[in-house]
């Protein structure tokens, strides 16, 4: 590999992680505009706030950025990251419930500042063990922001402190925090590296906008690791879809990629039907699938998109249909699982292809 | 002082022969006034057509100007045929530049602009000021209604606020541009023939008649007729139906059949929906959706249309896609929001 390819790649990896401000900066608007209820999102704020420009190369831009994070986005953005967040919230609900009171366990990869464990740690307490797996430089925020903000220390389960030097990873009984780059995955002896995995809990993955930045090979690699150790559970996966030849899509490739994002795995799975053959290809059962249109169509109804038709005149309805229609929202699983969901989706595998 | 708005539009070829005929004359007294007027127009126009912004001291001349053209005009404007009709712009300057040299020059070509100029793309300021001085430069060539963006509400959701503010320091322009947008006309009526406007029909309209009624200069209500006409969409399903938008009502085929019969009219001519090819039939080609902005938002990759209609009624569709500006630093330009 030649320096300069080297330089390449750590630019990318730079602005893959910079899209997890994109996220945040998504669902601080909603909640602000009251789409979103997030009581933690606040201290994620300040623990940026006071946490980035503590890590290095960050010093002067830090307030830059948190400004822009905090910026007030579109109506389109607003709703389209309310129905990502509660089309994921309804399915870690429904997997919850299916564990009907005995322990399940949930890997969030590429979590980055997300909140929805504190949400779940909060409800399911003793009941979930919760893992939280993203590049080295994002979890030293997330850490040192939960330790020094005492409502997500007691939520977590550990005692707030403030320490000179960033922690690079937070332990406790029911949380877990840790460092990984994913694409490193195929090496890794995964009762080794992650002791703290309980390989025989009901585990649901998640995989918010982070196996599409990844080359194919290495979503492959990512998905058999997990595949192979654990004993039974479920993948979701929410992530951008293009078709060819489509100029909505094409114009998002050529946006996201002038801003460095590549996907490389946009084109590849066209369609719903696609990534069902995929998954199922990968050793996953009763898949189920739709894009977020269609989501949106389904899962929201009565008094709830009363209120969010209420929030702000919504100019943007063929746009919004536009974008949610190249967001897929997959669910599958693995091993031996019972979850029968009562979910509505687009496009599904036949019932009893379980093996 | 009276402005004829009824009178046929004569040809091009005599505006440029006699600047001072049927052009600029309605607001002044003088024929010294009327030429300085002009060459002050011309001036604007030249900048603007560079894509370079007014001082604040020229957008309030020209927005008053604009008034003493516009508030003559009528709530449903009478348009001679042939003429071009666009849909909605939406601050994307450049690719209004194209939509001229599709559709031909103005004045040469007569054009119907169904609202939506400001908000969404980067050059608001640029596009509004420079259709506004078509306006009043060539008053019988271009007729220009009101969208739901031109509207204080919701330009300061959708971008032309702040774009006033980056660009002038206070928002100043936006409102001196907001009070404008009171005067435009809401509809037009080409030839007695194609109702234009940019939103749709309302269920407390029946006939046109019932438009010229309406007290127009006003901020675009939440609700009602004025409303409706700015906000409403055809639907497939028939009668009147709750919008999506959270105003104005969907319409359904019935209603348009109704409509179109009452008022002997041949099309509902209507804009404020993206459509992926830039235009698109309704209603058994009862109602036409034009769009004009390609691309739409900088991230739709939709085409652009406009129609142009003869003097024999008949209709051509011409579709482009978003200007090449060979140079332009595109990488400087913010990136649209995508769900990372």
């Amino acid at each position: 590999m030649s320096p300069y390819r080297y330089r390449m790649d750590e630019r990318h990896d730079k602005v893959i992680r910079s899209t997890d401000f994109d996220a945040l900066s998504c669902r601080i608007s909603a909640v602000l505009r009251q789409y979103l209820l997030d009581p933690y999102i606040q201290h994620i704020v300040q623990g940026l706030r006071t946490n980035l420009p503590r890590l290095p190369g960050h010093k002067f831009s830090a307030n830059r950025t948190v400004k822009a994070i905090t910026l007030p986005k579109l109506p389109i953005i607003n709703r389209g990251t309310y129905i990502r967040t509660t089309a994921i919230d309804t399915i870690v609900e429904s997997f919850a419930k299916n564990a009907s009171g005995d322990a399940f366990q949930i890997i969030s990869l590429g979590a980055g500042s997300d909140t929805r464990s504190f949400k779940i740690l909060l409800e399911y307490g003793k009941k979930v063990v919760y893992h939280e797996f993203d590049f080295g430089e994002t979890v030293l925020l997330k850490a040192a922001t939960i330790k020094g903000t005492p409502e997500l220390a007691s939520l977590v389960g550990c005692a707030p402190s403030t320490e000179d030097t960033l922690p690079t990873e937070l332990h406790t009984d029911n949380y877990h925090l840790s460092a990984l780059d994913l694409r490193t995955i195929k090496n890794v002896n995964f009762a080794e590296a992650f002791p703290y995995i309980d390989l025989t809990l009901p585990t649901l993955i998640l995989s918010e906008c982070v196996l599409c930045y990844m080359k194919p090979e290495q979503v492959d690699e990512v998905l058999a690791a997990f595949l192979k150790s654990l004993r039974c559970g479920a993948v979701l996966i929410y992530e951008p879809m293009g078709t060819p030849d489509d100029g909505f899509s094409r114009v998002m490739a050529d946006n996201l990629s002038q801003r460095g994002i590549k996907l490389p795995t946009f084109f590849r799975f066209p369609d719903l039907w696609t990534r069902l053959a995929y998954l199922e290809l990968m050793g996953l059962h009763s898949v189920q699938l739709s894009n977020m249109a269609y989501v949106f169509r389904h899962w929201v109804a009565g008094p709830e998109l009363v209120r969010l038709n209420r929030l702000e005149l919504l100019d943007e309805v063929e746009e919004i249909d536009l974008l949610n229609e190249h967001y897929v929202l997959a669910l599958a699983q693995f091993g031996e699982t019972s979850w029968q969901n009562e979910l509505q989706f687009q496009v599904f595998s036949q019932p009893n292809t379980a093996v | 002082m009276d402005f004829d708005s009824d009178v046929p539009m004569e040809d091009a070829v005599q505006d440029q022969l006699d600047p001072s005929l049927g052009t600029a004359t309605a607001f002044v007294a003088t024929e010294s006034n009327a030429s300085s007027n002009i060459t002050q127009l011309d001036e604007w126009i030249d900048q603007l057509s560079k894509c370079q912004p007014l001082s604040e001291e020229n957008v309030k001349r020209l927005c008053k100007m604009a008034i003493e053209v516009l508030q003559f005009e009528e709530n449903v404007q009478p348009v001679a045929v042939p003429v071009t009709i666009c849909g909605d712009v939406h601050g994307q300057f450049h690719d209004l530049m194209e939509l001229f040299k599709i559709g031909g020059p103005c004045p040469d070509t007569n054009y119907l602009f169904m609202g939506d100029y400001v908000d969404r793309g980067y050059y608001s300021v640029e596009t509004v000021s420079y259709l506004v001085a078509m306006k009043v430069r060539y008053p019988n060539r271009i007729t220009i209604l009101r969208g739901n963006h031109e509207s204080r509400q919701i330009t300061q959701v959708y971008g032309f606020y702040d774009e006033c503010l980056r660009k002038y320091g206070s928002a100043v322009v936006w409102k001196l541009f907001t009070d404008l947008f009171d005067y435009f006309p809401i509809t037009a009526l080409v030839d007695n023939k194609i109702f234009c406007l940019h939103g749709g029909l309302s269920p407390m309209i029946e006939t046109i008649d019932q438009v010229r009624d309406l007290n127009r200069v006003q901020e675009v209500p939440h609700e009602g007729p004025m409303c409706d006409l700015l906000w409403s969409d055809p639907d497939d399903r028939g009668g009147w139906g709750i919008s999506p938008r959270g105003a104005g009502f969907t319409f359904g085929q019935d209603i348009s059949e109704q409509f179109n019969h009452t008022n002997d009219l041949s099309l509902i001519a209507r804009a404020h929906q993206l459509v992926m090819e830039g235009y698109s039939w309704s209603h058994q080609e009862l109602v036409v959706t034009i769009f004009s902005a390609p691309n739409y938002c900088y991230r739709c990759g939709n085409q652009a249309a406009i129609m142009e209609v003869d003097e024999n009624h008949e209709r051509q569709f011409l579709q482009y896609d978003p200007s090449v500006r060979p140079g332009e630093p595109t990488v400087t330009r913010k990136t649209p929001d995508y769900f990372l």
